[in-house]
């Protein structure tokens, strides 16, 4: 775009439809940024520890559901701290990321029903901001993987394509609910409840084999699921994620995401007369 | 002079209903019995030409369109029928301080608001403290903006759009706040604006600041365009219109 407006440039101009200014920011990657790193540093102001607490959140609970699960529930699993710590992050990043993403558009109300912007920004800044926190927790892990001894294998190279389909499956949900939620603000209650039904429907805490063969299809259609199953076999046991099912979790991902992006275009258009 | 903004023909109406069904439950239960709506006909039919360089004013009672229509010209808000158009770089400055957050520093809301509007790259640095020493803020540029005073608030804001340079400037309400001495420094820039040739539209209830500033006012009433031409004609035409609707309703009551 030509930055110098002299006077005379305006009428060399092509003519444009107001409602697509938004598209035409060159600086849309520093945008998302720019909100992500705000928003980060936002949430830890007035606290002593700041961003460490970011850490500690998911220590404190890996060590709760440690306790609970070895010495009240008597789970039986190998290598369970380094099961346990990864299982708690990755659900940690999808519950974070999707519950600020699906409420994105309306915390940001004030911005975007003032300022011409591309509303898919304040979206994907949520999730880079709980991809912050996520990217210290991975950390983190890794660490522990060290420490406790646990082997890199070849297979670890799935885990970071499992990441991305979490990753994708985050940012498509947010995309399909954010401006239903905009409209109707069940969607808000309803993502809970779906949340704290899915940590117990999901192999967090045991693993899929604890899961009896008549329920264990609560595992295969949960796409969460599907990729903390096999991120968990290709980074703490050192197996191959089977090719079929690891094929069918990236479509999965995708297709999920491809639809979020499709319901978001359809409506973002009539969510500054909702908002 | 050669049109910068082009309205035909534009209608919006609002659906505002009587009871917000705002959860799922209660709009599937309101299926059972005819909801009833407000249609609110923001603007019926408004069509307007802006030329380059001008300063417009849109004048109106509360809810008579003014707003909606800047909206539209922004790109906010879809009209539901007829076109809107524009060319050049467009700025809008709807709400001041908007964007800005009481928990950031002055030159970090800055520099967020400026990532907003689009200032180019290469002279990003220089801009946010041509904004700051604008608005005479320099000293504060490092403090929370949750200390500073709503006046200082509204000059960032204002000082911050115009480092983005833009063809066109939207402004809604914003001529009547900021101290005397900043709003002499606003008249300046709004002289060299002018002879920059640059094209500025404005919503605004200060009719004394309207008259001494704009080439041209529209008046709005119900949604639709009431007549648009001189400053004082248009004013005068605006306080008989006020005059005429209390005396309606003075009879009516």
């Amino acid at each position: 775009m030509n930055e110098t407006s002299s006077a005379d440039g305006v009428l060399d101009r092509p003519w444009i439809d107001p409602s697509s200014r938004s598209r035409q920011r060159s600086n849309y990657a520093s945008l998302i940024l720019q909100f992500a790193l705000k928003d980060f540093k936002i949430r830890y102001t007035h606290s002593v520890l700041g961003y460490t607490w970011s850490v500690i959140n998911p220590v404190i609970f890996f060590g709760l559901y440690y306790i609970v699960a070895t010495n009240f529930l008597k789970v039986e699993i190998p290598k369970y701290p380094a099961f346990l710590l990864l299982s708690v992050v990755m659900w940690n990043f999808f519950f974070e990321g999707s519950s600020r993403g699906v409420g994105s558009l309306l915390a940001r109300a004030d911005v975007l029903s003032k300022m011409v912007m591309p509303r898919e920004v304040v979206v994907y800044s949520a999730l880079l901001s709980a991809g912050l926190t996520f990217a210290i927790n991975l950390l983190v892990l890794m660490l522990l993987l060290w420490m406790t001894g646990t082997e890199l294998t070849m297979s670890a190279i799935f885990f970071p394509l499992l990441l991305g389909n979490l990753i994708a499956l985050t940012l498509g949900v947010s995309l399909l609910l954010s401006p239903i939620y905009v409209r109707f603000h069940d969607i808000g209650y309803l993502w809970n409840i779906v949340l704290q039904v899915g940590f117990w429907m999901t192999p967090i805490l045991y693993s899929e084999l604890n899961v009896p063969e008549r329920w264990r299809w609560i595992v295969w259609w949960n796409p969460v699921a599907r990729i903390l199953v096999d991120s968990r076999r290709s980074l703490v046991y050192g197996l191959f994620p089977g090719t079929r099912g690891f094929v069918i979790t990236t479509l999965y991902s995708i297709g999920i995401l491809l639809l979020g992006i499709f319901v978001f275009k359809r409506l973002q258009a009539k969510v500054a007369d909702y908002l | 002079m050669a049109t910068v903004i082009e309205l035909r023909d534009v209608y919006k109406t609002f659906q505002i209903p009587h009871e917000i069904h705002t959860t799922l439950a209660e709009r599937v239960l309101s299926i059972l019995r005819p909801t009833s709506y407000e249609r609110l006909e923001a603007l019926r039919g408004v069509s307007v030409d802006i030329e380059q360089g001008e300063f417009v004013g849109l004048i109106g009672r509360n809810g008579s369109g003014k707003s909606t229509l800047l909206k539209i010209m922004a790109g906010l808000l879809v009209p539901d029928s007829g076109t809107c158009r524009i060319r050049g770089r467009m700025c809008e400055l709807l709400e001041l301080g908007l964007g800005f957050n009481p928990e950031l520093t002055v030159r970090e809301n800055v520099a967020l608001y400026a990532s907003i509007l689009g200032y180019p790259r290469a002279d990003l640095d220089a801009r946010i403290h041509g904004a700051i020493e604008y608005a005479d803020l320099d000293r504060f540029k490092d403090v929370k903006l949750k200390s500073l005073s709503t006046g200082m608030h509204i000059r960032l804001g204002f000082a911050t759009a115009l480092q983005a340079n833009s063809d066109i400037l939207l402004l809604d309400e914003i001529l009547a706040v900021g101290d005397s001495e900043f709003q002499e420094k606003c008249m300046d820039t709004f002289r060299e604006l002018k002879r920059d040739k640059k094209t500025i539209v404005l919503v605004s209830h200060d009719l004394a600041q309207v008259e001494g500033f704009c080439d041209r006012v529209i008046l709005f009433n119900e949604g639709h365009v009431v007549d648009s031409g001189k400053p004082e004609l248009i004013i005068s035409e605006y306080k008989h219109l006020v005059m005429d609707t209390r005396r309606v309703k003075t009879k009516v009551g």
